[in-house]
């Protein structure tokens, strides 16, 4: 897009080009702060659901004065495609028809509407377990709701699970094949997808701007380099509680819950483990004075992990009620089996504005399904 | 993003309308020699967009990704 940018911005001020943009993105913002970044002030069109069933990016159309599309531009030399465009006599005008709704309203604001739409595309889905375009937007739907404040921590699972669907209805469907591999495992994705989103911020302060903001940022597997081996996994740094001595959080203050991705692993392949911790209703906070969150895997024979021990700092201010999320990759073995991987947190918790801080341990099973 | 404002029944219509049938746009009409798809999407800055909206000018529409 920058290569265009600066080839057609010289028809972009005379009148004769219009550039559009047209993004699937699951998070639009995250298009806004690479615009910004790149100084492009386009008109956006955001088709998260892709309604348009484009199977392909980057990819330019060439539209006439009459909608037309007149040529399908990969790459190549562009000033020389644009001047040839613009080189075209208009053709006479025929009359268009009004544009119908490309979206579901509901997939932007109203939740009521929004769970309105997902309980329509699940009975699709039933219907027509093959129905690919259901499970992806039912995926997007849920993904969408994930990321809301006080979302339902499932809602991730789910989205990752319609989305496994419809890439196993449709392999080739490259939007749907991107989605499940921005949230899988770092083997399975060619690059990481939002490693410029630091850089992009860090050159739009330096101009003296502040950068867009983000609603969900960007990732563990979103932004990792893809690991080739879990040869080279860093070494553990030893076991927290090795002795099992610190107190459970028997009440749960707070809630944890771990998705896998893929939710069914091929033998000897790898996937990616995100686990989310919230403090349970409005009284449980973290107490980010104390310290912060440890997290401590312990596979079994066979199975590997790309980290046994996981630190993960606190925020800046003394207290928050944020939820955590932390990931690591698990490579399994050859034989296929559900496994529960054993896990425990580590975490510093308190109670209500004056209620008890306390230091507590919890223990959980990831549940991993290897299957051909 | 701004909403379009609905009144409620026609809005639980409408969505039920496109949970069942969303519209039929195929890949195969994004070649040359086709009319853009007639459909609005929202957009980053807010309101509505069409390339409905844009007749009478020459477009270059980049379909793209940040990641």
């Amino acid at each position: 897009m920058p290569g265009w940018h600066a080839a057609t911005q010289e028809f972009e001020a005379d009148g004769r080009l219009l550039n559009v943009g047209l993004i699937q993105e699951q998070h639009p913002d995250r298009a806004r702060l690479y615009l910004q970044w790149q100084g492009i002030e386009w008109p956006i069109m955001i088709d998260s659901l892709n309604r348009l069933d484009v199977n392909v990016v980057p990819i330019t159309l060439l539209i006439d004065e009459n909608g037309i599309i007149r040529k399908r531009v990969g790459r190549g030399d562009t000033r020389k495609i644009v001047e040839e465009f613009l080189a075209q006599p208009a053709p006479a005008a025929i009359p268009g028809n009004d544009a119908v709704a490309g979206h579901d309203p509901a997939i932007w604001g109203d939740a009521a509407q929004r769970d309105v739409v997902i309980d329509a595309l699940e009975k699709r889905l039933a219907a027509n377990p093959d129905d690919g375009r259901a499970a992806f937007e039912l995926g997007v739907l849920y993904r969408r709701r994930y990321d809301e404040a006080g979302g339902d921590p499932a809602d991730f699972e789910r989205a990752v699970a319609r989305w496994g669907r419809s890439v196993a209805v449709d392999p080739n469907q490259y939007i749907w094949r991107r989605r499940i591999q921005q949230y899988g495992p770092r083997l399975e994705k060619p690059y990481p997808f939002y490693d410029w989103v630091p850089t992009a911020r860090e050159e739009i302060r330096a101009r003296g701007e502040i950068p867009a903001e983000l609603i969900a940022e960007p990732g563990g597997a979103e932004i990792a380099q893809p690991i080739r081996s879990f040869d080279a996994a860093l070494p553990a740094n030893g076991e927290p509680d090795p002795e099992g001595k610190t107190l459970r959080d028997e009440a749960k203050f707070v809630v944890a819950h771990a998705t896998v991705v893929p939710h069914r692993v091929r033998p000897g392949k790898s996937a990616r483990v995100h686990v989310e911790f919230r403090p349970r209703g409005e009284q449980a906070h973290w107490n980010n004075e104390a310290g912060g969150m440890t997290l401590w895997i312990d596979p079994p024979d066979g199975w590997q992990v790309d980290r046994q021990r996981v630190e993960r700092p606190n925020p800046p201010e003394p207290v928050s009620h944020e939820p955590r999320r932390i990931e690591f990759e698990v490579q399994v073995p050859d034989g296929a089996g559900s496994v529960q991987l054993p896990v425990y947190a580590l975490y510093y918790v308190c109670l209500g504005e004056k209620g008890a801080c306390l230091y507590r341990r919890q223990d959980f099973g990831v549940a991993v399904t290897v299957a051909p | 993003m701004s909403m379009r404002v609905f009144p409620a029944a026609v809005s639980l219509l409408t969505l039920a309308v496109l949970a069942s049938s969303p519209p039929a746009v195929a890949s195969a009409e994004l070649k040359a020699g086709q009319a853009f798809p007639e459909i609005s999407l929202p957009s980053l800055d807010g309101p509505e967009l069409s390339i409905a909206d844009f007749r009478g000018r020459k477009i270059a529409l980049h379909v793209f990704a940040s990641w």
